[in-house]
């Protein structure tokens, strides 16, 4: 039951989208602590590859397991620790952090005004309230410095290297494509597109779309402007070498995806039956990998 | 490169379709995006025009969805077209009669549900316009000599009747009796036009859609799972029923159209005199129907024990006959007759679950005697026999094969034509749509006076367009004229070469004439030595009688070196003479077609450079500087490419060519291909045309008139000449106006639009601040999805144009 186990940071899958599968997981915890309605969002996501994930970063024995889901049905406040103990250990990108912080504030402005919370549970909520301001803070000032350009730079050489040595060709083609531009949208690479102006964004971004359409061509063996079904973008691959998580995994990336907004990356990841109107039937790489640029980075 | 399934083509069509259709619709559902129209003034879209560019697109969306695959069947004489045509639609829709019936081609078309055949007639004004011609002219006193004679054959009689009684055609026929009635009528009228020398309207009838239709259920694809689309059978007038280039020129663009195309050949014809003429009809119609035709080859049921294999058959017909022109998987030899007997008795018994009396439909003892051989009687009631041995009998037919290739084919062909019109549609309109959403949102953060000076700026350029234009149609008259006067000088050069072979063979047969005079008197001398010998003499006064008449004959056959008429005992020695002559004027001919072709291409292409370097560079130096003035002022616009493309003919010189020569060639190649029936070519070409006449005295002898041959040769020239003007007409000038037209219409319109779309500029600023801030955040919001639009259209558009060129 492969599918079924948890998935750590020694799980394939977690290297291969070292940068998206633990920051989207971390965003998802936070935004899934719903103080309104208790943890009914914490409950839905214990199926699946979310909830592998936590599976895996609880750790994986069963002792601890029940532990957290005794602290979890007692409400919050054990996602709260939760979620601390768990920033500590990772480390998180800009992106993640904004967010979660931003997830934090609601949270502040409802354990106040809800009658029903404890005071444990309000002063847990503060504490890391300051916390992530404080991380906040420490990345608004990593951001000018000098070598952030640089770190970002790094990071497209880093999953352009990995995307070309083969550790991507569990996905489909145009899921090699979207999980090489999610892991660069959660790592530095997205915190430096999405700190600067668009002139300096969009240089950034013209590289990187040069890049995917050239690796998706070549990974494809056609020219950039080659044609071809849009299916045959979104098959996957056979091999005995292919990870079994790697659909769910790229199921799990996009899971907020709107087909009307981002309609590629909504067929990429969900493989509905019928694509969007937006998508065409027939692709080529420089559309493929344009569309993608626009659909994650677009502000 | 990975190709493409048309199917996915077609999908990626509809799909584009769906998005221009919901881009239109918001633009007309946003209040004061789009206007109403402006007289005076064109803007890319106004509210009606927006309405119309959605119908358009929902047609395209309605021709992808419901292919329309038509399948042209054509069939040398007596090939056995009607057959093969009763045979798909399994039931007799087309009289099978020994003469030819189709002067228009007619469309059969598969109507689910339509048991009992329609034919509409819906494009009946033409012919109407043409019958009140008719009868103006039947009323002249000059005609009425000629109308006596028409009226001796009684089909001639009968239209004559129906047109003087000021009958209409009906527009809806039922049944195959009335359907025979109204195409025998529509015959007769073709060819009574012909003879009254009234112009037929075959441009009123030269688009598919024109055309009469018959509606019917075929029996064969109501058993079969049918593709998604809507089979068409086009039946041609066979190539002896077409005279006129209009009719030719409209047969060709026909097949060239169609989604695939089936050649009906008699197996019998394979080895007979015929096969030359079956092979020069084939070649020609594989020139416009590369890799859909489809050739089938009837009668293979009439092979006797020794005949040919299906094999060998298959290749006779693909590498000798079509010289390699088609694949030999595309060649089928089949019974039509089996298939046609077959497909009816299971019509009928899907109908009427029995057949019918044998004795009303003779039909039935065919397929009786075809499906259980001569003691069919016994069994025809037995009606598990009969669908068992119907449904073997199509086995044997082996159409089933062929059948299922072709129609896969035309599915394939259609699909293509259908999305290479919506491509190109799709193209226009996304275009149409940047430039007017870009335009107009550009247009708001300029001032009036920026505006008005692009607008009087795009006046200057649509000028400039206007007088490259005149000087292109005044370039391509000039050429025109150079080459119906080269084409005029190469027929006078035939008359001359004409009239020297004529001479010299002239020379040739007096001398045979003294040869066969000068043996005669010498074999007439050698009677007279021996006269005395033997039983001779017992008929000595006998002979005494006879001499006298020879002698007299003799005076009558005496050489005379100068008497233009030559004159031969021998039959034979006529015939090889007249065959010869034939053969160097033939040769005349060809040579001088294969002269004029040349020219006529040198003449064509030289104008396609011409018109490429001159033409299109100029046009593209506008274009680029109207570009770079909209450019300034931040206007991007995507303007139509001229292209080359569009200026292509229809059709080389070449094939004009072979019309004209063919056609006017006749009187004098006929008879090559039907010598030693002298009667018969007599009697088609009039005996005074060739000097034919024999002398029934006591020997036969044959004279041939040098004069008349010369005249009816230069006559032949002289028509040629006549034909000239008008083939020219119809073959260069026509397109090739068209094609000029077409260069400079798209890019004029296009330029208007855009100005149209600036004078709305300068009214949306009169507009308030909130409303002009409104109408940005719109015309952005319906701007979005554009771009990848357009971009996919044109991508779709160059992917079915490799498919179509891969394909054919």
């Amino acid at each position: 039951m492969s599918d079924l186990a948890p998935i750590t940071s020694d799980s394939k899958i977690y290297q291969v989208l070292i940068s998206s599968l633990p920051n989207k997981f971390i965003v998802d915890f936070a935004n899934g602590i719903d103080v309104g309605r208790d943890h009914l969002r914490v409950q839905r996501q214990r199926t699946g590859m979310g909830a592998r994930l936590y599976d895996g970063f609880t750790g994986q024995g069963a002792r601890r397991q029940a532990e957290i889901n005794a602290s979890l049905i007692d409400g919050v406040e054990g996602s709260l620790i939760w979620l601390g103990e768990l920033t500590e250990s990772l480390a998180l990108s800009n992106y993640a952090i904004v967010q979660v912080n931003e997830r934090l504030s609601v949270i502040t402005q409802n354990v106040t005004t809800l009658a029903h919370y404890s005071a444990d549970t309000r002063h847990q909520v503060e504490k890391l309230s300051i916390h992530f301001n404080q991380r906040c803070d420490q990345l608004n000032q990593q951001i000018y410095r000098i070598d952030f350009e640089q770190r970002a730079e790094r990071q497209l050489e880093q999953v352009f290297n990995k995307w070309a040595a083969g550790r991507l060709n569990t996905f489909s083609l145009a899921g090699r494509c979207y999980a090489a531009m999610e892991e660069l949208r959660w790592g530095v690479f997205g915190d430096y597109c999405r700190i600067h102006n668009n002139h300096i964004r969009q240089g950034f971004l013209g590289d990187l779309a040069n890049r995917a359409i050239s690796q998706l061509a070549n990974d494809a063996s056609m020219e950039p402007g080659d044609r071809s079904e849009m299916s045959s973008w979104l098959a996957r691959p056979t091999g005995r070498t292919l990870l079994a998580d790697a659909t769910d995994a790229l199921a799990y990336l996009g899971d907020g995806s709107n087909p009307e907004v981002q309609p590629f990356v909504f067929s990429i990841t969900q493989l509905p039956e019928q694509t969007p109107l937006s998508v065409p039937k027939i692709c080529n790489a420089d559309r493929l990998a344009r569309a993608l640029v626009s659909e994650l980075f677009s502000v | 490169m990975h190709k493409q399934n048309i199917e996915t083509l077609r999908d990626e069509a509809l799909r584009l379709i769906t998005l221009e259709i919901n881009v239109l619709k918001k633009m007309i559902g946003e209040s004061g995006v789009l206007t109403e129209e402006k007289s005076g003034e064109k803007q890319t879209f106004d509210r009606a025009s927006a309405v119309k560019h959605i119908e358009v697109l929902a047609g395209e969306q309605n021709k992808l969805n419901e292919l329309e695959m038509v399948l042209a069947v054509v069939g040398t004489m007596k090939a056995g077209k009607s057959t093969t045509i009763n045979a798909i639609v399994g039931t007799e829709v087309l009289p099978n009669r020994n003469r030819p019936m189709t002067a228009l081609p007619t469309l059969i078309r598969h109507t689910p549900g339509q048991i009992e055949p329609v034919l509409k007639f819906d494009n009946d004004q033409p012919i109407h316009i043409l019958m009140d011609t008719l009868r103006n002219s039947l009323k002249k006193p000059e005609n009425s000599s000629a109308i006596k004679e028409l009226a001796r054959n009684s089909d001639m009689k009968e239209i004559i009747t129906l047109i003087e009684k000021g009958e209409k055609f009906q527009t809806r026929y039922k049944g195959a009796d009335e359907i025979f009635l109204f195409l025998r009528n529509l015959n007769d009228l073709v060819r009574l036009s012909s003879e009254l020398k009234i112009d037929f309207p075959f441009t009123a009838y030269d688009e598919i859609h024109e055309l009469p239709v018959i509606e019917v259920e075929f029996a064969h694809l109501r058993e079969t799972a049918q593709a998604k689309g809507r089979l068409t059978l086009l039946d041609t007038p066979g190539s002896n029923e077409s005279g006129q280039p209009h009719l030719k020129k409209m047969l060709r663009e026909q097949l060239s159209k169609a989604s695939a195309v089936l050649a009906i050949l008699d197996y019998g014809q394979l080895k007979s005199d015929a096969e030359e003429e079956v092979r020069k009809e084939l070649s020609n119609v594989a020139s416009v129907t590369e890799g859909r035709l489809y050739v089938l080859v009837n009668r293979f049921d009439q092979k006797d024990r020794n005949g040919d294999t299906e094999e060998v058959v298959k290749t006779c017909v693909a590498d000798s006959l079509m010289e390699g022109r088609i694949p030999v998987g595309n060649v089928y030899p089949v019974s039509a007759k089996w298939a046609y007997l077959a497909n009816y008795a299971r019509h009928e018994l899907y109908i009427n679950k029995k057949l019918p009396n044998p004795a009303q439909h003779p039909w039935v003892a065919d397929f009786g005697t075809a499906a259980f051989g001569p003691l069919w009687k016994s069994k025809i009631g037995d009606v598990i026999a009969v669908k068992e041995t119907a449904d073997a009998l199509w086995k044997e037919s082996l159409f089933d094969a062929p059948l299922e290739k072709v129609i896969r084919t035309a599915h394939a062909r259609a699909a293509v034509y259908a999305v290479e019109s919506s491509a190109a549609k799709l193209v226009d309109m996304a275009e149409k749509m940047q430039n007017l959403l870009n335009t107009r949102a550009t247009a708001l953060g300029k001032s009036a006076h920026e505006l008005e000076r692009q607008i009087k700026d795009l006046k200057q350029d649509i000028d400039r367009v206007e007088s490259i234009e005149a000087e292109a149609k005044l370039n391509a008259d000039t050429k025109l004229k150079e080459l119906t006067k080269g084409t005029e000088q190469v027929f006078v050069g035939v008359k001359t070469h004409i009239a020297e072979s004529l001479k010299k063979y002239f020379k040739e047969g007096k001398q045979l004439e003294k040869q066969a005079i000068d043996s005669k008197k010498a074999a007439e001398n050698k009677q007279e030595k021996t006269k005395s010998s033997g039983f001779a003499e017992i008929f000595a006064s006998l002979i005494g009688t006879l001499d006298k008449r020879l002698s007299s004959i003799n005076a009558d056959i005496d050489f005379n070196p100068n008497d233009p008429v030559m004159k031969f005992e021998k039959r034979n020695d006529a015939e090889k003479l007249i065959n010869k002559i034939q053969k160097s004027i033939s040769g005349i001919f060809e040579n001088a077609e294969s002269v004029m072709k040349t020219g006529m291409t040198e003449i064509l292409a030289a104008f396609q450079a011409d018109f490429k370097t001159g033409v299109v560079t100029e046009t593209d130096k506008i274009l680029r500087e109207m570009k770079e003035h909209l450019g300034k002022d931040g206007f991007v616009m995507e303007l139509p490419i001229p292209s080359t493309v569009k200026l292509a003919l229809g059709f080389s010189g070449a094939d004009m060519m072979e019309d004209i020569v063919n056609e006017r060639q006749k009187p004098v190649t006929r008879s090559r291909r039907k010598s030693g029936v002298w009667g018969t070519v007599c009697g088609w070409i009039g005996t005074d045309d060739w000097g034919w006449e024999d002398y029934q005295t006591t020997e036969q002898f044959y004279e041939i008139d040098i004069r008349k041959i010369q005249d009816a040769a230069n006559r032949s020239v002289d028509q040629a000449v006549d034909g000239l003007a008008e083939a020219v007409g119809v073959y260069i000038k026509k397109p090739l106006n068209a094609g000029i037209n077409n260069f400079f219409a798209g890019f004029k319109e296009s330029v208007e639009q855009i100005r149209g779309d600036l004078m709305q500029g300068i009214r949306d600023q009169e507009k308030s601040k909130v409303e002009q801030h409104e109408l940005i955040l719109k015309l952005s919001a319906l701007k979005k999805n554009v771009p990848d639009i357009l971009t996919d259209s044109r991508e779709l558009k160059k992917d079915v144009e490799q498919y179509g060129a891969v394909a054919a």
